[in-house]
């Protein structure tokens, strides 16, 4: 191997290494939960990618859903100890409710 | 006809002093449970009445919350008392607040529009205090029965969530 080509080999691998260190690799899609306990989404927070995941479970009695405000997404209804995964999209950055008891609020924030 | 808030009524069903005295704190376990049983199952009713002479869709919205939640609390009751091996029992508090019931139910049946989602509305605010109020101070600290106990500890968050929601509808209606 020339002294040329050695050379583009070890700045491709610390190239390799710097983008993997910055994050900009690509990474594995993550799955966020929510759990739904004494009437709160618990984070009340969700910051994500594109591509991850949420998982929200119910553990209270009452049923519950979690329903975006601007309608762009709907868990459905999780009875007690029901889950629901959705992925996360590109539009999906919004507040979202329970639709039944419409106190309970959460967020979901894209990453940047 | 003067208004009857189920808060007067239940006040009034406390104060009675008849020969052997009545007081929810004397209530067993299987007692507790019966009331609390009788009280999901009155808002039920409550519930299907709006739904039946409201046209307001947050009546509607409100009203079917009710029954999802006062229906699911029933189911986990009853499988805890199936588990126990035990059965509710009849007491005086159910039979008064049941028939407290009918008085408020014969009032809100006479009601049609806007006063009778304010009436309903109104009533399930002072409803839901009351419970809460009987389930946190005369319930929960003299339950026996852990599982019975955690339970109504999680009766009760429901019912609070379903007072706030009451207490933001009366004030929405009120404008």
């Amino acid at each position: 191997m020339s002294l040329g080509e050695r050379l583009v080999r070890v700045m491709a691998v610390a190239m390799a290494l710097a983008f993997n260190s910055l994050g900009l690799a690509n990474a594995s899609p993550v799955n966020h939960v929510v759990e739904i306990r004494s009437f709160k989404f618990v984070p009340e927070t969700v910051t994500a990618n594109p591509g991850d995941t949420i998982t929200w479970i119910n553990r209270d009695i009452a049923p519950h859903t979690a329903s975006s405000n601007d309608g762009n997404w709907d868990t459905g209804v999780l009875v007690q100890n029901a889950s629901k995964t959705l992925v996360v999209e590109q539009q999906w950055a919004s507040d979202y409710i329970c639709q039944f008891h419409p106190a309970m609020k959460g967020k979901v924030v894209l990453a940047d | 006809m003067k208004s009857l808030t189920i808060t007067s009524l239940l006040l009034a069903t406390l104060a009675m002093t008849p020969a052997q005295a009545q007081s929810p704190s004397d209530l067993n376990d299987l007692e507790i449970a019966h009331v609390a049983y009788v009280a999901d199952n009155i808002d039920i009713r409550y519930a299907h009445l709006a739904l039946a002479l409201s046209e307001s869709p947050a009546i509607h919205e409100f009203a079917r919350t009710m029954i999802r939640d006062h229906t699911a609390v029933n189911t986990q009751a009853l499988a805890l008392l199936d588990k126990l091996g035990a059965s509710p029992q009849d007491n005086f508090l159910s039979q008064s607040l049941t028939a407290d019931s009918e008085k408020i139910i014969d009032e809100l049946a006479q009601l049609r529009g806007h006063e009778f989602d304010l009436r309903y509305a109104a009533n399930e605010l002072a409803y839901h205090s009351a419970v809460n109020n009987l389930v946190a101070n005369a319930f929960i600290p003299n339950i026996e029965n852990d599982e019975v106990r955690t339970l109504f500890e999680a009766g009760l968050e429901i019912f609070r969530a379903h007072e706030k929601h009451a207490k933001a509808m009366v004030e929405s209606l009120r404008g």
